[in-house]
């Protein structure tokens, strides 16, 4: 088995890999001066569109096989059994007029004899793939879904030749150049492409991430090289050394061997230098829009613009640092110079050289006078009867705007991923609310039957706990309580408690972390609408508008609780009487006492007569006439049949006002009993509650 | 004297920040600052009165004329700002109940207040007439028509000149408080009268800018152009013979020669200057200060209503934010200022700028930065704006806390904050809108994409600046204090208004030329640009809906 | 709105004048002169000779473009009125030759640019018509103040 591995997943891959390069190169292509099809050397039209399709499925279909060995998840294993094996039957049967497309020689002759070698080798795989994984269980959806994705996978596959070939040549009159309309169109495929990308692919397996982002480098890194042949290697003048031409190379290298220091000499610098290359193109006003040169300049600036920031942004390299940043400088002072240095030597040998433009006045052209005359300046050395001509100035102007540049994309990086950060994290956020929201659902759909709503006054907490998203600790664990209709609640603890969290818990100003807290049988979380119109709270601190009267105030409270014209007027007009706000109850709230802004809060608190009436320390900094009337208003609202739930320090009211009361400490509710309970234990209130929080401090 | 002194430097700390003092370092660093700035200033003033004397639009002996107009502006605004500071600040002013109780007399605490003003009014003096001042004297005296002395001796006027408007505000503060009372007794004639002077004001700066001419061929009537201007300039120095002499006291009386000299005339004039000055702080002295010890026992009682048997109105469920939301707005000064400013003077300012523009006889290339100037100084102020809605929802403070408690979808009251805005933006976007393309001479049509577009746009500015306020709450600095001082949604708002601007301008430019060159027709042009705007306030308003579900309920009270 | 917010509108309020101002104005050529381009005799009579004509066909040779033909009455007035091409040409005003010592006919200049000829006899008058700019067009006529005999 091992050996059958050894000789399938590793030995014939690497031979078929050996022998696509050698193919690759061993013709001189005449493919590519064919426009339309009526150009074609084949005898049918047809049959040239079946050719051309061929080459195209091909490659996507050798990159499969390349790449199977190292991938296995369940799309790639089907892509490898199923989408290959015809292709490369294809490819078999039309290997002479392929070959005759190809390089414009009929009959068998070396391309033909490698190209139906690595049809044979591609069918040798596809068949193996297809035996060993005979077992994997494979659907209907599957193989449209695999369908789907083999047509994706081709878009990168795309031989730059195709489109002219096929259509011949688009509209004249539509230019691809400055800013036009296809030229911006052929922009936002750039900027868009990526985003897509970027969607489809984050949620996905890192293997699946992987092999997505190898495959694209590596198509679109031999789309690129098909333009280049065996006799370009005696030329080096005629190698690809152009800024956004290294990327296709440095792209796939560092991915497939996870270079991380080389990775950032194209984040930093190439994806710049495509962006501008993008927005003042190099070709000729002149070229048409489905030719070769368009295509070929295109996927090498896409590639080069959003790869970088795709392998970063899906997590195949980390965001950069400082260190990263020094490195990606290192090796760009590098290329630099190497360029430079070719430029220099093939010019002086007379061959028109000018990688990365520094060493024509290309780029100065396009800037202005001043920048020709900073290239006019030039220096001449002679080495080796060779005159080696610089522009010193120019180039190393040219160096430090590129790293200035480098800079300030690192920052717009930053801002561009920060961004995407906190969709991110909205998303996750939001996509939590929404579990949490189900369960609560689910939880409380069993009890809705069962529940008695709206008829009596009645605040559950059942294993209610919460602990603030900032803190590792609970504020409040485990409390249950229940308060029934009639009752005067009182709740006790020291500072910090957690008094203050469940009552803000209990009216929603604070989310839920466990549990759950009813009012009047209506869950506060799943139905927070229905539990607050039976809530009537007032708050430990007054948060009133200021700039509003007294009563636009409580008006406007009423309306949000919908209570009638009626039935407001008649109450407030009661509580006004109450608390003798007459004269001041038509003044803007600014110039209130602090007690009158607290009476106006307990009115607006009352004006829809809740079921439930909570306050948070309600009578701190009130006189004594301020404090009886609310007392008395308390003692009346539990009469009706209402619940009063209310934490204070104050222990002799609590004492004389309230019929049971709670403890809490630490979080947790230590007790719940009646006065009377306490009373017949021999001891008063006060003593109690300093004897309950000692003991279990002890 | 002591109490006095006292009592000046603390409440000058209230109106400047005087933190530095104590800190030798600091101290050194904001002297340096200042320097710099004035010196700065007066640079560049001097460049520009050069440049103007260049081209002839005065001779060097008639810089004078210059600092009269200056002088003459510069003390009016001066005197409105005092009379209606003082008036605040002597009668109306917090301060007064505890500067009351101090162990002062009541006299010092008057004189303690004018003298802070005249303190103010000194710093700001340095902003403007000062350097304008230095910059005239330096032209004279680079052409020989004045001496080295009057660097010297223009500071001593100066002081006096100075305490003028603060004088005349101290007096004329009476009146303006019975005025400022009635009106704040009556209200809707208080509402009367301030839309019966906006609508003056408008009326005024239509009226100016109407008379700015078309087409003007700036070089070749250019000593038409120049030689109005010295007339005017003339008219100024013959008609403000108040102003011309406070000049004269600074620099000198006009020799045969031309030359300005220190002479016993302008010494004469000086000490009917320091005359003026003490009587004025007599009046003052004896008609205000007792005014001012009744009135600031009184003031308080203003903000109180005897309103009495108010009615219990009903309003929609959700109408009734709407409904708070005004009220709050309009009761709220600077709110209602803010947008009020925003709203009447971007209208203005593209009216005058096409007017200058009609002025100019441009060619196509010059047609093109018109339509992409106007769109940025459309977009700019109005999304500029946008920076104070991103306080909203942290202004209420606490109060903001408590819509989690009321029976309804945050979303409501959350979206209610906006209306006002919106609202009141609607006019005025087409307003301006219809200024820019009636100059233009766009169709009716174009207008009201145009319009569109840019209300969608700044709609949509002005939901993230809402979210931002919703993810960063502000609520506590606001429930402490009253204030934020350096409110970082603010900062980040006003950021993207001018990015925002700044890339709709060159989009608008590229598509307007566009669609008129392939199209002949800029409609498709403004159709891009209404879709842009609608993307723009769609995803906004997208991302508010979730920001607030994701985050909102969250933000702990 | 913040102080600085203000300023920064303000300046890019200055810069929206400058910029147009300074490079997008239409360019104007100072020295620009429009030169009359034509003449053409407007006088109600005037007829312009016809080269097809064998008649007229010397005339024309001659350098004669056209001929006003009155019968002539002792103190025949004719008033010569020439509309010029270009309308806005720079410089309007025509001076007329002649011959001064004639005793045909005598030529006052009116004010209004036109020229009147008064007929002493029956005669013709050759009269050449100027534009006084730099190009110097000019157009050459004869007014025949004759007897019905002569026709």
């Amino acid at each position: 088995m091992k050996t059958r591995k050894l000789i399938f997943e590793r030995i014939i891959p690497f031979f078929f890999m050996a022998l696509f390069t050698f193919r690759l190169f061993c013709y001189q292509q005449t493919i590519s001066g064919y426009v339309g099809l009526d150009a074609s050397p084949l005898a049918h039209k047809g049959l040239t569109l079946i050719c051309l399709l061929a080459i195209w499925f091909n490659y996507a279909a050798i990159f499969i096989l390349f790449m199977r060995p190292f991938f296995h998840f369940k799309m790639v294993k089907n892509l490898a059994r199923f989408a290959c094996l015809p292709i490369h039957i294809l490819n078999l049967a039309l290997a002479l007029p392929i070959s005759q497309l190809l390089c414009g020689k009929t009959g068998i002759h070396l391309l033909s004899i490698v190209y139906m070698l690595e049809a044979i080798i591609g069918i040798i795989e596809s068949l193996y793939y297809l035996i060993i994984d005979r077992r994997m269980k494979t659907q209907v959806g599957d193989i449209f879904r695999m369908l789907g994705i083999f047509v994706l996978l081709l878009i990168a596959c795309l031989p730059s030749y195709l489109p002219q070939f096929l259509f011949g040549e688009a509209k004249s009159s539509i230019v691809v150049k400055d800013i036009s309309f296809s030229h911006r169109i052929l922009i936002y495929i750039g900027i868009i492409v990526p985003f897509v990308l970027y969607f489809t692919l984050r949620n996905q397996k890192e293997e699946v991430i992987r092999f997505s982002l190898i495959f694209i480098s590596i198509a679109t890194m031999v789309g690129f090289l098909v333009n280049f042949n065996y006799t370009n290697f005696k030329e080096p003048w005629t190698w690809p050394f152009h800024l956004c031409n290294t990327a296709m190379f440095i792209i796939p290298i560092c991915l497939i061997f996870k270079c991380k220091r080389l990775f950032y000499f194209t984040y930093f610098i190439n994806v710049m230098g495509a962006l501008i290359a993008m927005l003042m193109p190099n070709y000729p006003d002149s070229v048409n829009l489905l030719s070769m040169r368009i295509f070929n300049f295109w996927y090498n600036h896409w590639i080069a613009f959003f790869m970088p920031i795709l392998l970063v942004a899906l997590k195949q390299f980390k965001r950069p640092t400082l260190k990263e940043f020094k490195w990606s400088m290192i090796w760009f002072f590098g290329y630099f110079f190497l360029v430079l240095v070719l430029n220099v030597v093939f010019s002086a040998k007379g061959h028109s050289v000018d990688y990365f433009f520094i060493n024509s006045d290309y780029v100065a052209d396009k800037l202005g006078t001043w920048a020709e005359n900073i290239f006019n300046l030039s220096t001449t050395i002679h080495i080796a009867g060779l005159e080696l001509e610089f522009h010193p100035l120019y180039q190393l102007v040219f160096f430090l705007v590129y790293v200035a540049l480098g800079l300030g994309v690192w920052f717009i990086y930053g801002e561009f991923f920060r961004i995407a950060d906190s969709h991110y994290e909205l998303h996750m956020k939001l996509r939590a609310i929404r579990l949490h929201e189900y369960a609560a659902l689910c939880a409380s759909v069993g009890k809705e039957n069962k529940m008695n709503k709206s008829v009596e006054a009645k605040m559950e907490l059942k294993h209610f706990s919460k602990k603030y998203a900032t803190s590792k600790v609970y504020a409040v664990k485990d409390a249950n309580l229940e308060v029934h209709a009639g009752e005067i609640f009182g709740f006790l603890g020291p500072n910090g408690a957690g008094k203050s969290t469940i009552i803000k818990s209990t009216v929603g100003i604070q989310p839920i972390t466990e549990g759950a807290i009813e009012i009047c049988g209506y869950d506060v979380a799943t139905s927070p609408v229905d539990a607050k119109s039976n809530i009537g709270y007032v708050p430990d601190h007054y948060a009133l508008y200021e700039k509003l009267t007294g009563r636009e105030y409580i008006n406007y409270i009423a309306d949000i609780y919908n209570v009638s014209e009626a039935d407001r007027h008649t109450r407030i007009e009661k509580y006004i009487q109450i608390f003798e706000l007459q004269g001041s109850i038509d003044s803007k709230i600014k110039t209130y006492s602090h007690g009158m802004k607290q009476k106006i809060t307990i009115m607006s608190a009352l004006v829809h007569n809740p079921k439930v009436w909570i306050l948070d320390e309600p009578l701190t900094g009130l006189d004594p006439t301020s404090i009886y009337q609310v007392k008395e208003c308390m003692k009346q609202h539990a009469a009706e049949g209402n619940i009063v739930f209310f934490s204070s320090h104050l222990i002799d009211i609590v004492e004389k006002l309230c019929g049971r009361i709670a403890i809490i400490k630490k979080g947790q509710i230590q007790c719940i009993k009646t006065l009377e309970e306490i009373e017949s234990s021999g001891t008063t209130l006060e003593q109690f509650y300093l004897d309950t929080i000692e003991s279990h401090e002890e | 004297m002591n109490h006095l002194k006292t009592l000046v430097v603390m409440q000058l700390r209230d109106k400047i920040d005087l933190g530095w003092i104590k800190n030798k370092k600091e101290a050194l660093r904001k002297v340096i600052l200042s320097l710099v700035k004035f010196l700065v200033i007066t640079a560049i003033i001097y460049i520009i009165l050069s440049l103007c004397n260049r081209f002839g639009i005065f001779l060097y002996d008639e810089s004078p004329r210059i600092m009269v107009l200056v002088l003459t502006i510069s003390l009016v605004l001066s005197f409105i700002s005092c009379t209606v500071e003082l008036m605040k600040n002597l009668y109306f002013a917090e301060d007064n109940r505890v500067l009351i109780t101090l162990p002062v007399r009541a006299n010092q605490i008057f004189i303690s207040k004018i003298i802070v003003f005249y303190v103010y009014e000194l710093k700001k003096s340095f902003s403007l007439l000062i350097p304008i001042s230095l910059s005239c004297i330096t032209l004279l005296f680079t052409q020989g028509y004045c001496s080295f002395w009057v660097y010297i001796w223009m500071w001593i006027p100066v002081l006096f000149i100075v305490a003028l408007p603060v004088l005349l505000g101290a007096i004329f503060s009476i009146p303006v408080l019975y005025i400022y009372r009635f009106l704040k007794k009556n209200a809707i004639i208080e509402f009367i009268v301030f839309l019966l002077v906006l609508a003056g004001l408008i009326w005024l700066a239509v009226y100016l800018i109407g008379l700015i001419p078309e087409n003007i061929d700036l070089i070749n009537q250019w000593p038409t152009i120049r030689n109005s201007i010295r007339e005017f300039l003339l008219l100024v120095e013959q008609k403000l013979f108040v102003m011309n002499q406070l000049i004269r006291i600074m620099i000198g009386e006009k020799s045969k020669g031309g030359a300005f000299g220190i002479n016993f005339l302008t010494m004469g004039k000086f000490a009917i200057l320091i005359g003026v000055s003490a009587v004025l702080f007599l009046i003052s002295y004896f008609a205000s200060r007792p005014l001012f010890f009744v009135m600031m026992a009184k003031n308080f009682e203003l903000n109180k209503s005897n309103k009495t048997n108010g009615k219990n109105k009903k309003h929609g469920h959700y109408l009734t934010f709407v409904n708070k939301e005004f009220k709050i707005n309009l009761r709220t000064i600077d709110i209602s200022i803010n947008y009020l400013m925003v709203y009447i003077i971007v209208p203005i300012l593209i009216l005058l700028l096409n007017a200058i523009y009609k002025a100019m006889d441009t060619r196509e290339l010059g047609n093109w930065l018109i339509y992409t100037f106007n769109v940025l100084l459309i977009c700019l102020p109005l999304l500029a704006s946008n920076a104070l809605i991103s306080t909203y929802y942290s202004r209420e403070g606490r109060a903001g806390y408590m819509k989690k408690t009321k029976p309804i979808d945050v979303v409501y009251p959350l979206l209610a904050k906006l209306f006002f805005n919106i609202l009141f933006s609607i006019p005025s976007v087409f307003a301006t809108v219809a200024i820019f393309g009636r100059s233009v001479q766009f169709h009716i049509g174009d207008i009201v994409l145009f319009g569109f577009a840019i209300l969608f746009l700044h709609i949509g500015h002005m939901v993230y600046s809402a979210t931002l306020d919703i993810i960063h709450p502000q609520n506590e600095q606001y429930a402490t204090t009253g204030i934020s001082i350096d409110n970082p949604n603010e900062n980040k708002s006003t950021g993207l208004a001018f990015i925002i601007s700044i890339i709709y301008a060159v989009v608008a430019y590229k598509l307007l030329s566009e669609a008129s060159l392939y199209n002949n027709d800029l409609t498709i042009g403004f159709v891009k640009l209404l879709l842009i705007s609608l993307v723009i306030f769609g995803s906004n308003l997208y991302m508010f809906f979730k920001k607030i579900k994701a985050y909102y309920y969250e933000i702990q009270g | 709105m913040k102080k600085s917010v203000i300023l920064t509108i303000g300046v890019i309020f200055i810069i929206a004048i400058v910029v147009p101002g300074f490079i997008g104005l239409r360019m104007r050529v100072y020295n620009e002169t429009r030169y009359v381009e034509e003449i053409i005799c407007i006088t109600e009579g005037y007829t312009k000779y016809d080269p097809s004509k064998p008649d007229e066909k010397p005339k024309i040779d001659q350098g004669i473009e056209g001929y006003i033909s009155e019968q002539f009455t002792p103190g025949l007035k004719v008033v010569i009125k020439c509309q010029l091409k270009p309308d806005n040409a720079t410089n309007q005003k025509l001076e007329y030759a002649y011959d001064e010592k004639s005793r045909v006919f005598s030529v006052t200049e009116n004010a209004d640019g036109t020229a009147t000829i008064e007929f002493h006899e029956k005669g013709t008058a050759t009269i050449i018509i100027r534009a006084t700019d730099n190009k110097k067009k000019s157009i050459e006529i004869e007014i025949y103040a004759m007897d019905n005999d002569w026709f």
